[in-house]
């Protein structure tokens, strides 16, 4: 009995410890440097788990996560906010071995900031 | 790993899951319950084996557990692969995500192994821990696989 409830207790510290080991959806990203770009919107998606936008900034693409669309949705940012051919701004943190991946700290569309943590 | 797996992304349900605001968090949802109803009918049979309330008879408890847990692993079957065709290009290159199959494919053999066993004797009680941990591991893959 006692051994087994030993067991149990080390199952439920795997089951704790593994998603902590893994840290947080935002660790494969930068986050020592924010990164601004602007550029136009070449692709975009508004969809489930994370939106996301590709722009041309400069002489390089880059592919921005953005957030779920429930989160987009509920502070203001519209499937047409992020329309293909819309000039946005976007900050953020690169993708520690995609170098052309941005995870999106917030987006400034109309002159208007959202926030997407 | 370049696998052509784009043509999924014209699959009508694939295209759901995307853009229709619900379904992919009642998918998530679902998912968790059919965790929940396999991981917790395992955990009271791998304890019984392990000889936790030994009152209780066990092919009784094992009959009802069995059914729950195959309910769940099937609900979790099902809507695992409604998750998967929304990002196989990403899952199917994962490490992560092939460990995580492969270890629930050898915890079905452990546990089909285990029903076929007429006592309960030392190696059904290593088998027992095996279940109690490997399941618990796949929980923990699954989550770590959104974090990478």
């Amino acid at each position: 009995m006692y051994k087994s409830v030993k067991y149990f207790i080390f199952l439920l510290l795997c089951n704790i410890c593994l998603p902590a080991m893994a840290h947080h959806g935002w660790s494969e990203y930068d986050q020592t440097n924010l990164v601004k770009l602007s550029g136009t919107v070449t692709q975009s998606g508004y969809e489930h788990p994370h939106g996301f936008i590709t722009l041309v900034s400069g002489e390089r693409t880059f592919t921005a996560v953005l957030a779920p669309p429930f989160r987009m949705e509920n502070r203001g940012l519209t499937p047409e906010n992020i329309a293909v051919g819309t000039r946005v701004v976007v900050e953020g943190y690169i993708h520690r071995s995609k170098p052309n991946e941005l995870r999106a700290e917030r987006i400034v569309v109309n002159n208007k900031v959202i926030e997407l943590r | 790993m370049d696998v052509p797996l784009n043509f999924l992304n014209d699959f009508w349900l694939v295209q759901a899951m995307k853009y229709s605001l619900w379904l992919y968090p009642t998918v998530e949802s679902l998912h968790i319950c059919g965790i929940g109803m396999l991981f917790g009918s395992v955990v009271l049979m791998d304890l019984r084996l392990l000889g936790v309330c030994p009152h209780i008879d066990f092919s009784a408890l094992s009959r009802l557990g069995l059914t729950v847990s195959l309910f769940g692993f099937a609900l979790a079957v099902l809507t695992g692969s409604m998750m998967f065709m929304t990002h196989a290009a990403d899952l199917i290159g994962s490490r992560l995500f092939l460990i995580k199959m492969c270890l629930i494919f050898l915890l079905l053999v452990n546990a089909t192994v285990l029903h076929m066993r007429s006592e309960i004797n030392a190696m059904t009680k290593v088998q027992a821990i095996v279940s109690l941990v490997g399941w618990s591991v796949v929980i923990g893959l699954g989550r770590w696989l959104a974090y990478v």
